[in-house]
């Protein structure tokens, strides 16, 4: 809504492909003989009986895959309908849909109408109004899915005076399907559009509609017929969707192969701004920025470590998600959010209004089921739940992993008991009241939980001689996310939306090991445990005004950021010899509190200029209780033309929070988990970006470049040079230095949707980025300067098969020069020692990155629980068994050791390679009804 | 011309890297890569070869031992000439054509064992290495340490028995010379179990391990130089960033440790679980 000023230039003119003046004028067809290859060829796939008409044409969208337009009015009461029509084409399954109520079709552009037969029902206003005098008023309102009822978000919606080809104004909707559009005639007759890919609706009104516009299946619609679109699957543009990010919705979620399973925040790896630091690793860094510069938001609230296995899977049901947004550099969303590195914005469906519905699946590693429906007649629930299978499916999972070395040490063969005690579990539940107009409250909560009780661990394949050495990890691991929202009209066409929201991670750790010192060894005994949470509660209020064109959005925001992390380690256990590498290597001994209020108010100004100019402008002013206040500007200037648009922006934004990863160490590709805290004193961490982007649709073709510039100040980062390749992966603040640093790079993505079926998504990127810490500057191990991404999907039949290519140059490592070796005379002068000497931090590259994933999935219509369909799928990671690495050690040897006793393995002259994933087959069933 | 720049040549990433930018000359040459990436392995580190020496003269003896070897060939270095000079005199080292000589048996290269005859026996104190080998010249500097002498435990010391078991402190207190950066302290336990020779910082304690059953402990302590401590502290997998630290050794091309040790102190036994 924040965007309507701005939005002819948005989104191509191919998202409303419908011209509602024409198809007012159309009259339908019964009997149509298609032409090979239109869409009314299309095979139908369907069987239904004793359907609405609605609910017939609705499904055979769905099942046909082809957008079918039809208006609920025109369509009789009561009348059901049956149809054995699988093996039939389109045209012929409307014949029988459509026999004997006085409607036909039409194929028209990229979907089919259904229109009347006889007479077009739809007048159309004449006269020429251009030129009149006229009062400026400003129309509101909520676009949503016919047959859902779910808001539609980024919904181009237009007015138009009849008789004009010209546009009087425009908006977009909001991710909740709200849309302001000011200072549009309110005494003449006015055509209104609305459209998004896959969805269209026009309505002609004699004046502009005083009260909030319901796009939706109303049973009263004023003045003439409407026009819905009930779209076959195909998914949203995430190139040209929103201009400040990149949009994964559920369809092209589904149209990626899965990784274990359909994940959401993998998906968001095909963005040109994000990057994946591992296989290992499910949700990507923003451009050049970390993990906790990116949060994760669940409904608008920060969920802490957002995946489960260590980062591997998203903690989020795909069930539940509507779209994925990855913001990335300036905008106006980045202002209200105020973090390092943009954002994960994970918005969820709302419940179904039409019927209940239930989903889910069940997959290698875990199962998930969710169930909607409708609560009377404006309100809808959303549940949704996952967790993990025990026993058999999840060792297969083992199998898989443990040749990558993710498992324990790089020198053992890891073992499946490593794995087999894990387990997580999510639960998401969604309520949502629409009591009228553009009104809206919505109430969720989601929790998780993941816990690894391993006990008896025994490194087997190590060395024989430590099969007799015990100990046991248990930890759990948790997090909670309450959200609620609201969302309201003001007087004056301003729009109000609140936010009240928490969440919450805890931890719970208990490690014992045997230690040895010497010949000696003790009784298996605690070595490290702690507990710890952290936790942000969040109130937001934002209102957005529009008046003369120019839209105007203030906000206030309160957060308040709590954590705790005490983990002690037993006295005396540091530095003594461990032979697992285990939860010692990822977390020192830690005794930390921190409370951090955060108090915001931003504001924003949106407003056309002349000769397709515009501009968008807005400032932020935080203040950090107890450390400092600061100021976080924002401009945008934009130029549109007919078929691109370009714009240049800078921004600058802050952020209390601090991470205690140390990216730099070679766990911390494998591990995502991350604790964060407030720093102490001031200054406080700062991004300033500057960028400039450019937009273009060619027919089917949508490409978007952008180009960007970042300077990131007073980091708080520990010295990569002190423990270079070694060290926990969560560090003590103590050894926190203020750091500074940069990126640039840019970014290239396009999207192109055919047909018959096939569509492609891609991206490349090149950056550059460094950190600095004392006197030395380095690039960050987690960083590629080059990156390739291509993902396409062909759907044939009942059949869908997608491929995902990534290609990538080699991370950051350090080149190990030369190994030193002397004796050591601690050893009996019979042991030699060694000093590896490296070049500088991380001047050299990996090998390069190559993955090739493929997937299969296949929709079958079922008559179980009264009809739906069930999707098994298969998908083959690493296709290539690309031995892809992320880093490395010096391996060790035996050579040194004396009998069982090994107190300084030897280094050998090479390096021990952590590999990423193998190749790696997934199955899984998915199933609705 | 230091060791750092002659060591720091060419390394493994450099491959790499032009690997990398063949990845962004277009589609048609990604998709290619990606129909090669089955095929290619990871390319074991190519390691530049360089001298490495390693002294430590030993006061109360007559003779000094030098390792020279290759960190990564298998012909050990040669045509290596050393002379150590002392308070007054200087002794030239000749290899002796037996690595068993120097009693070291490395890990994974081979090495000569070069031997200096001194003509008095070596006292604390300063000396001085100078030499040349295939890279270049090299000199080093290095004081022997005085023995240190034991305060605390200086004679036998019983400890009371621990509520439980586990590993306790062991207080030491000592005085050494200026020279003396860290004691290496033998440990044996019961006369015939030798728990092996630790590095002790200067100042610190010692920890040993209680099971529940006294035992005497006999321990003695030797002062080392501060080279071969900080040589310590960076062996290991660590790997070492430039400005590589010096232990005692400068030379084009030549890298190692030289310093002193101390005679022993004479043994102290600690009783451990008697009250």
């Amino acid at each position: 809504m924040r965007y309507l000023l701005l939005a002819v230039l948005l989104l191509p003119a191919t998202l409303a492909a419908q011209d509602p003046g024409q198809v007012a004028l159309l009259r339908g067809q019964i009997g149509v003989e298609p032409e090979r290859g239109s869409l009314l060829a299309t095979p139908a796939r369907l069987t239904v009986s004793g359907l609405p008409l609605a609910d017939a044409l609705s499904r055979l969208a769905e099942r046909s895959r082809v957008q079918i337009a039809f208006s609920p009015t025109l369509l009789p009461a009561r009348h059901r309908v049956e149809c054995a029509c699988t093996a039939l084409s389109t045209a012929r399954a409307l014949d029988r849909l459509l026999a004997g109520t006085g409607l036909g079709y039409v194929e028209l552009g990229s979907q089919v109408v259904v229109v009347p037969l006889a007479k077009p029902g739809i007048p159309v206003a004449d006269g020429d109004i251009r030129g009149r005098g006229h009062a400026a008023a400003t129309l509101s309102g909520v676009v949503r899915d016919s047959v859902s009822l779910e808001p539609v978000a980024f919904a181009r919606v237009t007015v138009t005076p009849l008789g004009s080809e010209t546009a009087a104004g425009a908006g977009i909707s909001d991710r909740f399907g709200a849309f302001v559009v000011p200072a549009v005639p309110d005494s003449v007759p006015v055509r209104v559009d609305a459209g998004a890919l896959g969805y269209a609706w026009a309505r002609t009104y004699p004046l502009l509609p005083a009260s909030p516009l319901r796009a939706l299946l109303s049973p009263a619609p004023i003045g003439l017929e409407r026009l819905d679109v009930a779209g076959g699957e195909r998914p949203g543009d995430p190139v040209s969707s929103f201009r400040d990010g990149f949009v994964i919705d559920t369809v092209l979620l589904r149209r990626l192969p899965a990784m274990l399973e359909t994940d959401v925040g993998r998906a968001t790896a095909v963005a040109p701004s994000a990057s994946a630091p591992s296989d290992f690793t499910s949700l990507p860094y923003i451009r050049g920025g970390s993990s906790h510069g990116t949060p994760v938001l669940l409904d608008g609230v920060r969920l802490f470590n957002a995946f489960h296995f260590g980062g591997f899977i998203s903690a989020i049901n795909p069930e539940v998600v509507k779209r994925a947004t990855v913001l990335a550099g300036p905008g106006v969303e980045g202002l209200a959010i105020g973090s390092l590195s943009g954002a994960i914005d994970i918005a969820t469906r709302d419940g179904s209004r039409d019927r209940l519905r239930t989903a889910g699946s069940v997959g290698l590693v875990s199962s998930r089921f969710s169930v909607e429906g409708p609560v009377g007649g404006s309100a809808s629930y959303l549940v949704g739940a996952r967790r993990t299978h025990p026993g058999v499916l999840l060792e297969l999972v083992t199998l898989g992993l443990e040749k990558t070395s993710w498992l324990g040490d790089l020198d053992r063969t890891p073992d499946p008991e490593d794995v087999r005690p894990y387990s997580f579990g999510d639960l998401y539940a969604k309520a949502t009241f629409d009591p009228g107009g553009i009104r809206r409250l919505s109430v969720s909560g989601y929790v998780n939980s993941e816990s690894m009780n391993h006990a008896d661990k025994l490194p087997r394949g190590h060395r024989e001689g430590y099969r007799a050495m015990l100990g046991s990890t248990a930890v759990t691991l948790g997090s909670t996310v309450f959200s609620a929202r609201y969302r309201d009209r003001l007087p004056a066409g301003a729009i109000v939306e609140a936010t009240l929201g928490h969440g919450r991670f805890t931890s719970d750790l208990l490690d014992t090991e045997i230690l040895w010192i010497g010949f000696a060894s003790e009784p298996p005994d605690t070595t490290l445990f702690g507990d710890g949470s952290m936790s942000e509660t969040r109130a937001d209020l934002r209102a957005t005004w529009h008046a003369g064109g120019v839209a105007i959005l203030a906000g206030t925001q309160a957060t308040r950021f709590q954590g705790r992390h005490v983990y002690l380690h037993r006295p005396n256990v540091l530095g003594k010899r461990r032979f697992l590498e285990g939860i010692n290597d990822v977390l020192p001994q830690l005794d930390l509190r921190g409370d951090r209020w955060r108090l915001a108010a931003y504001s924003s100004v949106e407003a056309p200029l002349r000769s397709g100019f515009s501009t968008r402008a807005g400032l932020r002013v935080d203040r950090f209780r107890g450390l400092a206040t600061t100021l976080a500007p924002f401009a945008e200037l934009s130029y549109g033309a007919s078929w691109w648009n370009a714009r240049i922006s800078g921004s600058r934004s802050h952020q209390a929070l601090a991470s205690l990863r140390d990216e730099e160490t070679p766990l911390a590709s494998l591990l995502a988990y991350d604790l964060l805290l407030p720093v102490g004193d001031a200054p406080v961490p700062r991004n300033t970006e500057f960028s400039i982007g450019w937009e273009g649709t060619r027919g089917r073709l949508r490409v978007r470049l952008d180009a960007y510039t970042r300077i990131l100040d007073h980091l708080r980062l520990p010295d990569p040079g002190a423990n270079p390749g070694t060290g926990t992966v969560l560090t003590d603040p103590s050894l926190w230095k203020l750091a500074t640093g940069t990126a640039r790079g840019i970014e290239a993505a396009w999207s192109w949707t055919g047909d018959r079926g096939l569509s492609v998504l891609g991206s490349y990127r090149w950056a550059r980025v460094s950190r600095t810490v004392g006197s030395r500057t380095y690039t960050p191990r987690f960083h590629r300067d080059h990156e390739f991404e291509l993902a396409s999907s062909y759907g044939h039949g009942a059949s869908s098969w997608s491929a995902r290519v990534s290609l990538a140059s080699g991370q950051p490592e350090t080149p190990w020069l030369v190994i030193v070796r002397a004796p050591d005379v601690r050893f009996s002068e019979r042991y030699d020692n060694a000093v590896l000497l490296a070049g500088e931090y991380n001047s050299a590259r990996l090998p390069y990155y190559a993955r090739v994933d493929v997937g299969w999935r296949r929709e079958s219509e079922v008559s179980w629980f009264g009809g739906g369909s069930v999707v098994p799928y298969v998908t083959v990671a690493n296709l290539l068994n690309r031995r892809n690495v992320v880093g490395w050690r010096p391996a060790t040897s035996d050579a040194g050791c004396f009998q069982l006793y090994c107190d300084a393995p030897a280094i050998a002259d090479r390096k021990a390679y952590r590999r990423q994933l193998p190749i790696v087959p997934f199955i899984g069933v998915e199933f609705r009804f | 011309m230091s060791a750092r720049g002659r060591l720091g040549a060419a390394g493994p990433g450099h491959r790499h890297s032009r690997g990398s930018r063949g990845l962004v000359r277009g589609l048609p040459a990604a998709l290619a890569v990606a129909g090669l990436a089955a095929c290619e392995e990871v390319r074991p580190p190519d390691l530049d070869p360089a001298v490495v020496l390693s002294l430590l003269v030993e006061s109360g003896q007559r003779t000094a031992r030098m390792q020279a070897g290759h960190p990564h060939a298998d012909e050990a270095p040669r045509d290596i000439s050393a002379t150590l000079e002392g308070p007054g005199w200087t002794a030239e080292f000749v290899p002796t054509g037996s690595p068993e000589r120097c009693g070291y048996r490395p890990f994974g290269s081979a090495f000569t064992c070069f031997i200096a005859s001194l003509p008095e026996a070596a006292a604390p104190g300063r000396y001085r290495l100078r030499g040349t080998a295939p890279p270049g010249p090299f000199t080093g500097e290095m004081t022997v340490p005085a023995i240190p002498l034991m305060e605390k435990p200086a004679d036998t010391v019983r400890i009371p028995s621990p509520d439980t078991s586990g590993f306790f402190p062991i207080p030491l207190r000592y005085q050494v010379d200026s020279g003396t950066a860290a004691l290496l302290v033998d440990r044996v336990r019961g006369r015939l179990d030798s728990l092996g020779t630790a590095l002790v910082e200067v100042g610190d304690t010692l920890h040993e391990w209680y099971d529940g059953s006294p035992y005497t402990l006999d321990v003695r302590v030797r002062g080392i130089g501060p080279n071969f401590t900080d040589w310590v502290r960076h062996t290991g997998d660590k790997l070492v960033l430039p400005p590589w630290p010096s232990f005692g050794i400068e030379g084009e091309g030549v890298y190692g440790y030289f310093d002193g040790i101390s005679a022993p102190a004479p043994w102290v036994r600690i009783i451990v679980g008697e009250p």
